[in-house]
């Protein structure tokens, strides 16, 4: 029990020293992630892994394509903010994952007539205990590596500035690394923005560096409470010296069809669901819901994300 | 009975009735037949004040027939300060009787002070007679103020008339015990187009408030507390709007705050009225409240050091938050600071350092407004 308090209170400190934001650093993609409150890096095992851990996609072995659409702090008037996520996984090989998996997102945030985000994205990854001689009834290794162009754009026909371009962009790239031990434990490491690129209009703005270890634990039974496929996750996250974090729990009922999930951050709670459609030959078809309410921002109904994805 | 007694008889009876029908007929032909000349009256009461403001005069009153007849004319002839007499028909003549006619005249002024002075003259032909007459000479004085000493064990209306007799009047009319000793109150009706400079802490700015007055007047003394409130009635004049409200400024914030106690509209009589707790500058508003958008940034997407967001008409008091996309507040603002019409934010965070490009959320909550504002504004590099 006093271990239980003193984590819990850790976990409360830390969340409330938390101070994190910045360019490309919304979060709102992934409607499974995002009803785990952002906590994936240390999960990242379906296609929304190419924006939190890009090292995830070595497990799939499947072909996946997903999409998610959002609109966020609904019920506010005057605020007008949508997301939109792609994902497209391949894996090089069907029979084995010897030669890796590879990517491809775009993800995208705009205020209509304000301002707009897009992330484009090519990633690969691969299983790695061949490489390092790992035992596999220990621990599943895996690695990737993702190439990014940032592009960011503004309506300055709103502002007193002229002669500006209406957008700026770069290239940079993320690297992830993700050790599932068979215990039930998995351990990730993502780094973001590597090359940290210049996107500014008028002033040198460089997208800083982000780096985030996850910590997760499955198990398809817990013990004591016999929760089934029980997964708990937590990121933390490091971004100019300020760390923040983000927790989310998720289980699956009705023989592993549906999944109910939650989880939060400093700033928001999140609740979420997903329901698995079996058809033959393997295939899935997935539908997501999560909602997101904010814990500062006032009077909003919350931020709504719809996923679909189809594993074939 | 014999012969002779029969003939007696009749004699006496005829004797007796002829001299009783004869008074009989007599009497009955006076009660028919009018005696004197024919009349004409016309009953008029005189606005005692015209505010210069309403610029206009509309007077009403009746003539009326001592018998029928047929109203040939009426005549209207005024005197404006400084100018010469002017005589216009009335026309606007409506028969209420077979005796009577009502009438409305409305003339234009332009004067701001001074007296109007005006009468009445109407001409008609009544049983064959051509008769006429006029008024005395009415004398109104053109002012925007009305002052009575109000005694609160025995209040007294304090009236300023609009100078429109088919409609009514300003006024505030209080309750036993309101405030304590007798005060001088004074209704100045003020020029809604060209509103005083106001001064004082926080009410610079007001400019898109006032925008929206058909009406405004100051009861002093400012600040008085008036418990139990009193009912206050504002003219409001030819303001042809389907929505008003009554608006009072606050000495403290220099904000108007729409009054909600008991509202009337009157719109036959152009009034607005409420109960208030309190006197001051008080304006029928077409606008209850100020539009959204005039608290909202115009330029909605700044460069760092070259610009800030103005959040106009915001003042000490009400707040001002600035969110990451992710929902984290980075700033929150409760005073003008440096800008004199509103709050500003430069893109700086609470911790002093520079937010980060991207799009932002701000929430603003205005004292007395009941709800949020939401917007978004995108801060760039």
């Amino acid at each position: 029990m006093i271990k239980r308090i003193t984590a819990l209170s850790l976990l409360i400190i830390v969340t409330a020293l938390a101070r994190v934001d910045g360019s490309f650093e919304s979060m709102y993609w992934g409607v499974r992630p995002l009803a785990m409150g952002g906590a994936f890096t240390a999960v990242a095992n379906d296609a929304n892994a190419p924006l939190y851990n890009i090292a995830g996609i070595a497990n799939l072995t499947q072909r996946q394509v997903s999409l998610t659409a959002a609109r966020l702090f609904t019920g506010l008037e005057g605020v007008e903010i949508g997301t939109n996520y792609f994902e497209y996984t391949q894996p090089l090989s069907m029979k084995t994952n010897m030669y890796g998996v590879m990517s491809f997102a775009w993800a995208s945030l705009s205020s209509p007539g304000l301002s707009r985000e897009d992330t484009f994205n090519i990633g690969y990854a691969r299983y790695l205990n061949d490489v390092f001689n790992l035992d596999t009834n220990i621990v599943n290794l895996t690695a990737g590596l993702n190439l990014k162009y940032l592009r960011h754009e503004y309506n300055f026909s709103l502002s007193n500035s002229t002669g500006l371009p209406s957008s700026k962009g770069g290239l940079t790239a993320d690297i992830g690394m993700l050790a599932q031990f068979t215990n039930g434990i998995s351990v990730g490491y993502s780094s973001k923005y590597l090359t940290s690129p210049d996107i500014g209009f008028v002033y040198e703005d460089k997208v800083s560096n982000i780096n985030v270890i996850g910590l997760a634990y499955y198990n398809e039974l817990l013990p004591r409470l016999r929760i089934p496929y029980f997964t708990a996750a937590m990121d933390i996250i490091f971004r100019n010296n300020e760390t923040s974090l983000r927790f989310g729990l998720e289980s699956y009922v009705i023989d592993g069809k549906l999944a109910l999930r939650t989880g939060g951050r400093q700033e928001a709670f999140d609740i979420g669901f997903g329901y698995e459609f079996s058809f033959s030959n393997n295939k899935k078809l997935i539908i997501d819901y999560a909602l997101e309410i904010p814990l500062q921002v006032e009077e909003s109904y919350g931020s709504h994300f719809f996923g679909i994805s189809f594993n074939f | 009975m014999n012969k002779k007694i029969k003939n007696s008889l009749l004699i006496l009876a005829l004797a007796v009735l002829t001299p009783v029908c004869m008074f009989a007929a007599i009497y009955t032909y006076d009660a028919v037949v009018t005696i004197g000349t024919p009349t004409i009256t016309i009953l008029h009461t005189a606005p005692e004040h015209v505010p210069p403001i309403n610029k206009e005069m509309v007077v009403v009153g009746t003539v009326t027939f001592s018998e029928s007849g047929n109203l040939n004319s009426l005549d209207f002839t005024y005197t404006l300060q400084g100018s010469s007499a002017v005589t216009e028909s009335v026309t606007n003549i409506v028969p209420i009787s077979a005796t009577s006619y009502r009438f409305v005249k409305a003339i234009e002024i332009e004067q701001t002070s001074g007296n109007i002075s005006y009468l009445f003259s109407a001409s008609g032909q009544l049983s064959g007679m051509s008769v006429s007459t006029a008024t005395a000479l009415y004398v109104t004085t053109v002012t925007a103020v009305a002052s009575q000493n109000v005694d609160p064990a025995n209040p007294v209306p304090v009236v300023l008339e609009s100078g429109n007799q088919t409609a009514g009047n300003t006024s505030i009319v209080f309750v036993n015990g309101s405030f304590t000793g007798v005060q001088n109150i004074i209704i100045t009706q003020l020029d809604p187009n060209n509103p005083p400079s106001f001064t004082g802490t926080g009410v610079a700015g007001k400019a898109s408030e006032t925008d929206y007055f058909v009406a405004l007047y100051l009861i002093s003394p400012e600040g008085l507390e008036i418990n139990p409130k009193a009912t206050l009635t504002l003219y409001y004049g030819n303001a042809n709007v389907s929505r008003l409200f009554m608006k009072y400024r606050d000495p403290d914030t220099g904000k108007w705050i729409t009054i909600t106690d008991n509202v009337v509209i009157d719109t036959n009589m152009k009034t607005i009225s409420a109960r208030i707790g309190r006197l001051g500058y008080y304006a029928v508003s077409t606008q209850g409240v100020t539009p959204d958008n005039d608290y909202r940034p115009v330029k909605r997407v700044v460069i760092m050091g070259q610009d800030t967001f103005k959040f106009e008409n915001m003042t000490d008091g009400d707040k001002l938050k600035i969110f990451n996309v992710n929902g984290k507040k980075i700033r929150e603002i409760t005073s003008r600071g440096g800008y004199a019409t509103g709050f500003e934010w430069d893109g700086r965070k609470d911790d002093g350092g520079w937010a980060e490009s991207g799009t932002y959320i701000y929430q603003l909550n205005i004292q007395g407004k009941g709800k949020l504002i939401n917007g978004t504004i995108a801060f760039v590099k």
